[in-house]
């Protein structure tokens, strides 16, 4: 097992080194000048040759990776050229809220997904199954920024339960140690902090959730369909098990195996950043300020966060492979077959 | 599985009980919400469409910085409240030299930092040596605001001395602006290692507690301020990118004020009771430009008689922007109402173009919006083709996107064009000087004219006043006898508070301050 895990860790290397190059390049090649956005429309061209001398931009291109390369091996992502702060902090200061939020948002997918899903294939052809069904085909089809906007103005505006901006009041404070506005707030002693962010959780953590939501529980169903007509489930029930120990323990554990895979591929595409749910919520998130960055050409900033983006992939990736083992005890790694 | 779930479960409720039980009073809380709070601390929110960039003046060009920095920062002079009128503010008087050269700076004496350290004319020689002599690549408007200086000299602890390379009557204005001008604490600038992006220190009425990046910047009240406190406890500026969530978090109560709406959301506010929308001219100019290199004059006065601008800026703008009558805006120094463009005549521009047989046009235009044409230049281009097309022009137009549209101006393939510009300090000079720069991105008509040249040679150098006033009325009026533009529209800034708001006003150039605004 342990060999495994560290075979797999290795295999990041060349995935790295890949994407690395990949948007090194594409940065370099396709992104608009760096040099306006940075000095504005008053600079000469002599201020802005300067300062691409100053930022490297004028060396080889080879010259140029294997500076970012170095540098990011000894921890050094270099700076935003936009606001001219270290990358590492102005991704740090972002991180921790993509994460609480895609954490909460993927909990509450897997379990509604997993019931409606459950549920749906358990009564099969039945109005719960066509009710279930249509909830993740809205799921699906309704674009994510339209559903939060509906939901601040019912949630927000009319019923005036729920907050529709940020990740707390404006005028709530506490000191950021974490970063993560949930931690923060509980470290701050203040219970009146803590469920101030937890309300304004909700809205977006349900907005984000609603699309995987539909994906989790289209795929359950259909994974369940698949296990509910295996032999061993009739063995089950023909033994008399009953029916409730058949679903949990025979037919869902071996249909988890397709569900695992795609909550984590959805849990990966939720860490890269929701974009449109923290726009529309203004969520102080990664997502939202790796677009910002991509439109400033902001170099150092989008190569650094997207070779994050490719580490959390590769190692929820690994997660989920684990997590087979856990699911299905058939499954062992690094051992040869006999 | 169910023994690590419950585990879990309990984990966090015993951390959520701790952390109940903690002193609520407790020194890394400072939440004093007015909501929640005895102290019935006052926050003014308000909603700003992106996080600022850094909140530090000489390093920044952004109108979201500005909307943070100028509640902290404050300048040797101001902009009156409803005009680009310079009046003193650290400096209480100035005086010009005869050669217009010196200008000579009192200094308001008994001003801190909020740091604590004095502001003197050291600390002045401070922030002008900062962005001159000391200057570095990063500082987007050093060379604008202090272009012209060649020296800082302290007379005494409370009088300094700017010396100007060349006479600039702009430099006043200059001296009022939100970036490169407002006055930072040297000893901060130093202890920071030269920059106050994240850590801004000055003398204005409110004074920095924190930035939570892409969420909020927090102020509170300096109360050491030496002039009027400001109203509020506290300010915070919340970044609110999406335009329909920053009109819900009005709606609901969220934030109190909030700019940059778009002009299709007016009426939904303007429904709402709790809500008051405000319309103000902004400091910019719409228009369309021919390429005096390719078209002669009579041509471009025959194209411009062939527009019905009244029409068009009806059409286009929703009442959200004004007819352009001249270049500059109607408050700005140097504005004359006097001035007249080329009138809408299609009969007598049918005659001229078929006499001189032009028949067709290369135009260019940018595909998005810009803050001076919310209706996008390929939808500005689109109209005015039309009117080509009546007086029997056709238009062989190309869009672009904003970065290449810029590349094909500077490559100069076009009759006509469509550009705009807001202004930066609020001097005539800022908007007329563009048709006589050598920059082909500046000056897009390729304007070149001895006489027009010569105006603004001498309405730079010329102290303010009527007599620098009638100087710029007339190369407006001589720009229009010549046509090199057609001036199109002024873009209004909308903005919207809560009733319970008082005193709320959006400044011409773009910036707010707030000390004033009260809330109920």
């Amino acid at each position: 097992m342990l060999k495994y895990i560290v075979k797999r860790l290795l295999m990041l290397i060349p995935v790295l080194i890949g994407v690395s190059i990949i948007v090194f390049v594409l940065l370099r090649v396709f992104a608009a000048d760096p040099a306006p956005v940075v000095l504005g429309e008053h600079a000469d061209a002599a201020a802005m040759q300067s300062w691409r001398d100053s930022q490297g931009l004028n060396d080889p291109i080879i010259e140029q990776y294997w500076d970012f390369v170095t540098g990011a091996i000894q921890g050094d992502f270099g700076e935003s050229y936009y606001t001219q702060t270290p990358v590492f902090t102005e991704i740090m200061s972002r991180f921790p809220a993509t994460i609480e939020l895609a954490v909460v948002a993927i909990i509450i997918a897997s379990v509604l997904g997993i019931v409606i899903g459950v549920i749906t294939a358990v009564k099969k052809n039945t109005i719960v199954d066509n009710l279930g069904m249509f909830i993740s085909l809205i799921g699906i089809s309704v674009p994510i920024f339209w559903l939060g906007v509906m939901m601040q103005i019912l949630f927000g505006k009319m019923l005036g339960w729920l907050p529709v901006q940020g990740a707390s009041d404006a005028d709530v404070l506490f000191d950021k140690v974490t970063g993560s506005y949930f931690l923060d707030s509980l470290i701050s002693g203040d219970m009146s902090n803590f469920t101030n962010v937890l309300w304004h959780m909700i809205l977006p953590a349900c907005t984000l959730a609603f699309y995987t939501m539909a994906i989790v529980s289209r795929m359950t169903r259909s994974s369940m369909l698949d296990t509910l007509n295996q032999d061993y489930i009739r063995t089950a029930r023909a033994k008399g098990l009953a029916e409730g120990r058949v679903i949990r323990h025979h037919a869902l554990r071996n249909a988890l195996m397709p569900i695992v895979t795609v909550i984590g591929l959805q849990f990966g595409s939720l860490l890269g950043g929701a974009v449109l749910t923290e726009t529309v919520y203004g969520w102080p998130g990664m997502g939202k300020y790796l677009v910002e960055c991509v439109q400033k050409s902001d170099f150092p900033v989008v190569q650094s966060a997207v070779l994050l983006i490719a580490v959390i992939f590769v190692v929820l990736n690994l997660l989920v492979d684990l997590l087979y083992a856990f699911l299905d005890p058939r499954i062992k790694y690094g051992r040869k077959e006999a | 599985m169910k023994k690590i779930l419950c585990g879990a479960v309990a984990a966090v409720m015993a951390v959520s009980m701790m952390a109940g039980c903690g002193d609520s009073g407790n020194s890394s809380s400072k939440n004093e919400s007015s909501s929640g709070s005895d102290a019935k601390t006052t926050s003014l929110v308000y909603g700003s469409g992106a996080d600022p960039r850094g909140l530090d003046t000489a390093l920044v060009d952004d109108n979201e910085s500005a909307k943070a920095t100028m509640q902290i920062y404050e300048c040797l002079l101001k902009y009156k409240e409803d005009s680009t009128e310079v009046e003193p503010c650290l400096a209480e008087s100035w005086d010009i030299s005869e050669d217009g050269l010196t200008y000579t700076f009192k200094l308001r004496q008994g001003v801190k930092f909020h740091d604590g350290t004095d502001f003197n004319a050291e600390a002045v020689k401070f922030n002008v040596d900062r962005q001159t002599v000391n200057k570095t690549d990063d500082m987007p408007y050093a060379d604008f605001v202090f272009g012209t200086v060649s020296e800082c000299k302290v007379v005494d602890d409370y009088t300094v001395e700017i010396v100007l390379k060349q006479k600039n009557t702009a430099f006043l204005a200059n001296m009022a602006m939100c970036f490169g001008a407002p006055m930072v604490s040297p000893t901060a600038c130093e202890k920071n290692g030269g920059s106050l992006l994240e850590n801004p220190v000055g003398t204005g009425p409110y004074k920095f507690v924190s930035w939570s990046k892409d969420d909020r910047v927090v102020l509170e009240r300096y109360d050491d301020y030496w002039g009027e406190k400001g109203k509020c406890d506290q300010i915070i500026i919340k970044t609110i990118p999406d335009a329909s969530a920053k009109i819900n978090a009005l709606t609901t109560g969220e934030v109190d004020i909030i700019d940059g709406i778009d002009t299709t959301m007016v009426d939904q506010l303007n429904s709402d009771s709790n809500i008051s929308v405000d319309l103000t001219d902004g400091m910019n100019i719409n228009y369309m430009a021919y390429n005096t290199t390719r078209l002669d004059k009579e041509t471009r006065v025959a194209l411009s008689q062939a527009v019905n601008v009244d029409e068009l800026v009806d059409s286009l703008y929703d009442g959200y922007a004004s007819k352009a009558t001249t270049i500059l805006p109607s408050f700005l120094p140097g504005y004359s109402d006097k001035v007249t463009q080329v009138a809408y005549d299609p009969d007598a521009a049918k005659e001229t173009l078929a006499g001189k047989g032009v028949t067709e046009v290369k135009v260019i235009t940018y595909s998005n919006d810009r803050p001076y044409n919310t209706a996008t230049g390929k939808t500005l281009a689109e109209a005015i083709i039309g009117y080509f097309e009546k007086v029997g022009v056709k238009a062989d137009v190309s869009t672009f996107d904003w970065t290449t549209y810029k590349d094909k101006i500077i490559a100069g393939d076009y009759d006509v064009c469509f550009y705009g510009w807001n202004g930066d300090n609020g001097d005539p000079d800022n908007f007329l000087n563009l048709l006589s720069d050598d920059d082909p991105s500046m000056n897009v008509a390729r304007f070149d004219d001895e006489k027009f040249n010569e105006y603004i040679t001498t309405g730079i150098a010329t102290v303010a006043g009527e007599e620098r006033n009638k100087i710029y009325a007339e190369a407006e009026q001589y720009v229009a006898d010549e046509a090199a533009w057609l001036p199109i529209s002024h873009q209004q800034n909308i903005t919207a508070c809560r009733t319970n708001i008082k005193g709320f006003k959006y400044h011409p150039t773009a910036t707010v301050y707030l000390a004033k605004v009260e809330k109920n």
